[in-house]
């Protein structure tokens, strides 16, 4: 059960999920700081309201859907007050690219995660390794002996495992799914 | 939504060589339902994480770190009682269950609702009992009742264990539930009924030793828990409902017939029941809910998850892809009210996603209202107008 009662709580989670849910609501053309402020309303609410929920899973969709739900509406509001067209039709827009949108977004806040909890070669390599690159490939463009990248690569590999058993432990974030 | 979750760990896991085998197995089953996923690039989305950086999160949190230690303007109102409260929402087709609980609601959140108003109380225990005589007796907690087989606290009602004598004619009793009430009974042979709002079950006082055991349930929803034949002489256990009879052996079961609604639906949660439907039999396993239209005559086996039929309960209304009209049935029984749709097209927005039946109304509809599929409600006498 997630209490969003206590402020350190709603802190961890904030700074888990702000980034991601500002660069979600970036698919509705909304500018920057309208979904700056869409994204904290939301969070006030939630601390008024004392949410609580029974996993993160529960959590996360309710963060998604509600920061949708919030665009949708000011698209809607924007375009009767300007009156003009808007690209996307609101009212058929279907579920597969909401589903869509948001795993890419999860995907793209997971990886910044990652990426952040490396430095130096290590975060170098990896980046390389993500994208696609072998071993040999990367020890060439590095122009380091094959080994040393396998050996740094061993390294980062367990912060990484480090990183996604302590998620897990506080936000289930990438062992648990149901 | 919890597959989308899943999909971006798997999608990660599968960049660092980190996939189990499991993972491997899942992956392939949802490569193929979530056809997009195929279509995501690793580049582009290392791309995205530079957009991250133009975000300032601990700005941000100081900003609604400030908004929420500011003290209320309007002291709220004293806190209910602890509530469980799922909800959910999307768009047309949803699946995306959120599901929250809330402790405490502020009422100076609830802009749309006239707090002058008095406040519409949620259902409660609460029955009118039909003897044999056809004298009745009301039931509440306020007002249980006693006689010769049978005790109330006005919660349930609970009849003595034993036989009827053989020489004595079968005595009935009904029990009625009315809107905004529910009724649990535990019958002579340990059976017990749990009865929602707006139901009314007619049964023996006493079971006869050597005859199948028989209730009828006139109206309503009912979930069963039957006493097993061994231990009821062998006798059988049969429920009547309006067209169809539900032959049992000790199981657990729901039956679900509204006389407004044109689908009974009996769903049965474990052992085994025999449905007689205008002659057909049907043979339900677990999990599985047989739906028998009342006017087509048209029957339909499906399976389900069990736990949105039988919640009710278990004191949580849970619904799948449900109809807001549908929804809002369930709550007008609950709260005895009346719903009005003032725009036809909302009745069929589908809702995922549960409410505890201990939450008051205003809490409940400022939650959909929440979702922005309905721009608002209004809360008149005893209707409810959703616009």
């Amino acid at each position: 059960m997630i209490e969003l009662k206590n402020k350190d709580q709603l802190d961890i989670v904030f700074k888990t999920y702000y980034k991601a849910l500002v660069n979600y609501a970036g698919n509705y053309s909304i500018d920057l700081d309208e979904r700056e402020d869409i994204v904290q309303d939301i969070f006030v609410y939630l601390w008024k309201q004392k949410m609580e929920f029974p996993n993160h899973t529960a959590l996360k969709a309710y963060l998604y859907t509600t920061v949708r739900n919030k665009c949708l509406n000011v698209i809607k509001h924007n375009k009767v007050k300007k009156d003009f067209e808007i690209s996307q039709n609101i009212d058929t827009e279907d579920d597969n690219l909401f589903q869509k949108q948001v795993l890419e977004e999860e995907i793209t806040r997971q990886l910044y995660q990652i990426i952040n909890t490396l430095k130096g070669r290590k975060r170098e390599i990896i980046l390389l390794s993500l994208k696609g690159m072998k071993g040999p490939e990367i020890a060439k463009k590095l122009k380091i002996e094959a080994q040393t990248v396998r050996a740094i690569k061993a390294q980062a590999y367990k912060i990484i495992k480090e990183k996604i058993k302590d998620l897990g432990y506080f936000l289930n974030l990438l062992i648990t799914y149901k | 939504m919890n597959d989308i979750f899943l999909l971006s760990k798997i999608f990660i896991k599968k960049r660092l060589n980190l996939l189990t085998k499991e993972d491997k197995r899942l992956l392939s089953n949802l490569k193929k339902e979530y056809s997009f996923y195929k279509s995501l690039k690793t580049k582009t989305l290392l791309k995205r994480t530079k957009n991250y950086s133009l975000i300032d999160s601990n700005a941000a949190w100081q900003k609604v770190s400030e908004k929420i230690d500011q003290k209320p303007t309007i002291l709220a109102f004293i806190p209910r009682k602890n509530w469980v409260m799922y909800a959910a929402a999307s768009i047309t087709i949803l699946f995306i269950a959120s599901l929250f609980v809330f402790q405490q609601v502020d009422f100076n959140q609830t802009p749309q609702v006239s707090t002058s108003q008095p406040v519409i109380p949620k259902g409660s225990s609460k029955a009118v009992l039909i003897l044999n005589n056809g004298e009745e007796v009301i039931l509440n907690p306020e007002a249980g009742y006693t006689s010769a087989n049978s005790t109330s606290n006005g919660e349930d009602i609970v009849y003595t264990a034993g036989g009827a004598k053989d020489n004595e004619p079968t005595k009935f009793n009904t029990l009625a539930v009315p809107r905004g009430g529910q009724f649990h009974i535990k019958l002579s042979d340990g059976s017990e009924v749990w009865l929602n709002s707006d139901s009314k079950i007619k049964y023996p006082v006493q079971f006869s030793k050597d005859k199948t055991r028989e209730v009828e349930l006139l109206y309503g929803e009912a979930y069963l828990a039957v006493s097993p034949s061994e231990e009821n002489n062998g006798n059988g256990f049969h429920v009547k409902t309006n067209q169809q009879t539900v032959q049992v052996l000790g199981t657990e079961f729901n039956i679900k017939a509204y006389r407004e609604e044109p689908v009974i639906a009996t769903t049965l949660v474990e052992g085994k029941i025999n449905l007689n439907l205008a002659g057909d039999t049907f043979l339900l396993a677990p999990s599985e809910q047989l739906s028998f239209n009342k006017t087509t005559k048209e029957t339909q086996l499906n399976t389900i998850n069990v736990y949105d039929a039988i919640s009710w309960k278990k004191g949580v209304f849970s619904f799948k892809g449900d109809e807001l009209k549908h929804i809002m049935t369930i709550i007008s029984r609950w709260y005895d009210v009346d719903v009005v749709f003032e725009n036809k097209e909302l009745e069929n927005i589908r809702f995922t996603g549960a409410f505890s039946k201990e939450q008051n109304l205003e809490q409940l509809l400022q939650i959909i209202k929440e979702t922005n599929f309905i721009n608002a409600y209004e809360i008149k006498e005893r209707q409810i107008t959703i616009k």
